[in-house]
């Protein structure tokens, strides 16, 4: 039984599930929402963000508000939600089987409990990367077409200060594609995590509630900022890298603050980061492994 | 392999300080229908998850095929058919989607002639577009027979194949084992509550008892109708036992205080010939054989 077989069946199961399309109906309608909201009343927006700058900073706001800042703005939006959606498969890897009573047959099947979790994982990747498509579709690809292209303004919060940095047209899509791939594998810690945790629970509801808890409270923690835990929890909480992806619109400057095109400001950061959410990957996959492996199927 | 399809020795399982199933031994010859006996919690679907290395074994050592089942899942459960417990299967599919998909696995031919072969077998001709979901109890039971037939096992596990089963379906599931011991020459090892599912259907059988084997044997030894039990009724109970203690049936009698008798089951027209002869009128009679009094004792216990 080849690997590549099993991964088709279960690509075919997530298919034929109504719930799998729960998530794109989810992502379309808010990106929908967003954008129609934008194209009304856009102007009002950028004013709350530019405010305190508007004086020392001529800016084309209407320009300004193009497909390459709408997708932004909707990323920065969408991805904090999107883990959700995430769980909503992961989460019934494993626990959904057992809750139909269909994983004692399928493990009744001459193919190896590594084989079929392996199987699931993949899958779940599959479908965290065809929802990132789709958002990439509708967030990127239909904001441009509805607000058109331009220069891209990305506005930065770090600790007091406020920055707003400007990518050239010509400099913003392959930041795109690094930002799409990171998600892709920030958002696959959580279909490890949810995989991880619906092996302890015979439905689906409770793995898919463990997980977006999980991941709500790291991210609340995450985003504390008082030093004990900047320095101390942090950086082992995975949802502070999640959002890692931002660091490929932070373009780097010359010493005279102009921004060098191709640049990203902190590059050594963005790969560490990855390597960690990538450790978190691989340690959650082998643990799942190794527990579903010793495990009596009750169910 | 020899003449036995499955060896076990001495298999135990513990859940926690619960022991579920106790150093049990039995082996099931090839071409045999071999039945599981045992009240709910008897062991008997634990015993049947090991075998399918569904739970690991505490203790024990299990043999299918002649070869250790430990390191050798992968042979042995291709060549097994099984159905544990409800025959769940993915009830958002149709019937042939299921029958796919688990085709898969066995890297079998998926054809629709070859699938709707395997419904008609299992009597779902006709139904295999459907959802899952819309099938009854008996259908759903039928579709997990086939899915569990999808590689053409020598060795078929049926768990309580006839739970939540209308008489008919309880009949057509007695016929299927019936059909593929006889003309297949498959294995079988079925398991059921009740005494005269296993009867009709299989050729040995153990009991299991709170885990425990409690009896093994085939199944005419065990239900030899030499040890019927006799129960009569009637109004003049205390002339009837008088005259039986007087006649040749005293060494049948089991009570002093109720006409029951342990006997042959084709000598019971003499006894009640006895009986009328010497005018003791009988209202009713009834027969079981001993070991179904056994376990119903223990059912009730």
């Amino acid at each position: 039984m080849s690997m590549l077989k099993l991964l088709e069946i279960e690509l075919y199961k997530i298919s034929k599930r109504p719930r799998t399309y729960i998530s794109f109906a989810a992502i379309s309608a808010i990106v929908l929402i967003f954008q129609f909201a934008f194209k009304a009343d856009g102007e009002n927006y950028m004013n709350l963000m530019l405010q305190g700058i508007n004086d020392s900073f001529q800016l084309d706001k209407q320009h300004a508000m193009n497909g390459y800042f709408m997708c932004y703005i909707i990323l920065n939006t969408l991805l904090v939600q999107v883990p959700i959606l995430v769980a909503l498969v992961a989460g019934d890897a494993i626990s959904g089987e057992a809750n139909m009573g269909t994983l004692r047959l399928i493990l009744t099947k001459p193919v190896s409990r590594t084989e079929i979790l392996v199987a699931k994982f993949l899958a779940s990747i599959v479908y965290t990367i065809m929802l990132l498509i789709w958002m990439a579709f509708f967030s990127l690809m239909l904001s441009l077409w509805i607000f058109g292209s331009g220069d891209m303004l990305v506005f930065r919060v770090a600790g007091e200060v406020s920055q707003i940095m400007q990518i050239a047209q010509d400099d913003i899509v392959w930041r795109y594609f690094a930002a799409f791939g990171y998600a892709a594998v920030a958002l696959t810690v959580i279909a490890a995590l949810a995989i991880f945790l619906s092996l302890f629970a015979e439905n689906s509801i409770g793995p898919i509630i463990t997980t977006v808890c999980i991941v709500l409270v790291f991210t609340i923690v995450s985003n504390m900022n008082i030093p004990i835990i900047d320095q101390h929890v942090k950086p082992y909480l995975f949802t502070s890298y999640l959002v890692g992806w931002k660091g490929f619109f932070y373009i780097a400057t010359t010493q005279d603050g102009i921004p060098i095109k191709g640049s990203i400001e902190d590059l050594k950061s963005i790969q560490s980061s990855l390597m960690i959410l990538i450790g978190h990957i691989g340690a959650l996959i082998l643990l799942s492994i190794y527990i579903f492996k010793r495990k009596d199927i009750l169910s | 392999m020899g003449q036995y399809i499955v060896e076990v020795e001495g298999l135990s399982k513990s859940f926690a300080s619960f022991e579920a199933v106790k150093h049990i031994s039995f082996q099931i010859q090839k071409g045999s229908v071999y039945g599981f006996l045992g009240q709910n919690g008897a062991g008997k679907s634990t015993t049947m998850r090991m075998l399918l290395s569904l739970i690991q074994p505490s203790s024990g050592k299990i043999s299918i095929f002649g070869k250790p089942l430990k390191g050798n899942e992968k042979f042995i459960l291709s060549n097994i058919g099984a159905i544990i417990e409800k025959p769940d299967t993915y009830g958002y599919l149709s019937g042939y989607d299921n029958l796919k998909i688990f085709s898969k696995i066995f890297a079998r031919s998926t054809s629709q002639s070859a699938l709707d072969a395997l419904l008609e077998k299992v009597g779902l001709k006709g139904r295999g577009k459907d959802k899952v979901q819309s099938y009854s109890q008996g259908m759903k039971q039928r579709l997990g027979i086939a899915i569990a037939l999808l590689n053409d096992p020598d060795f078929i596990m049926l768990d309580e194949p006839t739970n939540g089963l209308d008489p008919q379906g309880i009949s057509e599931i007695r016929n299927l084992i019936g059909h593929f011991s006889k003309n297949e020459g498959k294995t079988i090892l079925v398991s059921s509550h009740l005494l005269n599912e296993i009867e009709m259907v299989a050729d040995s059988m153990i009991i299991l008892h709170k885990g425990e084997k409690i009896a093994e044997g085939k199944v005419k030894e065990l239900l030899d109708p030499a040890n019927t039990l006799v129960t009569i009724e009637t109004s003049q109970l205390v002339s009837a036992i008088k005259f039986i203690q007087e006649s040749k049936w005293c060494s049948k009698l089991v009570s002093n205080h109720a006409l029951k008798f342990e006997m042959d089951k084709a000598a019971i027209p003499l006894l009640v010939q006895f009986l009328v002869e010497h005018q003791i009128p009988i209202s009713n009679i009834q027969s079981n054989h001993s070991l179904e009094n056994y376990f119903l004792k223990l059912t009730n216990a």
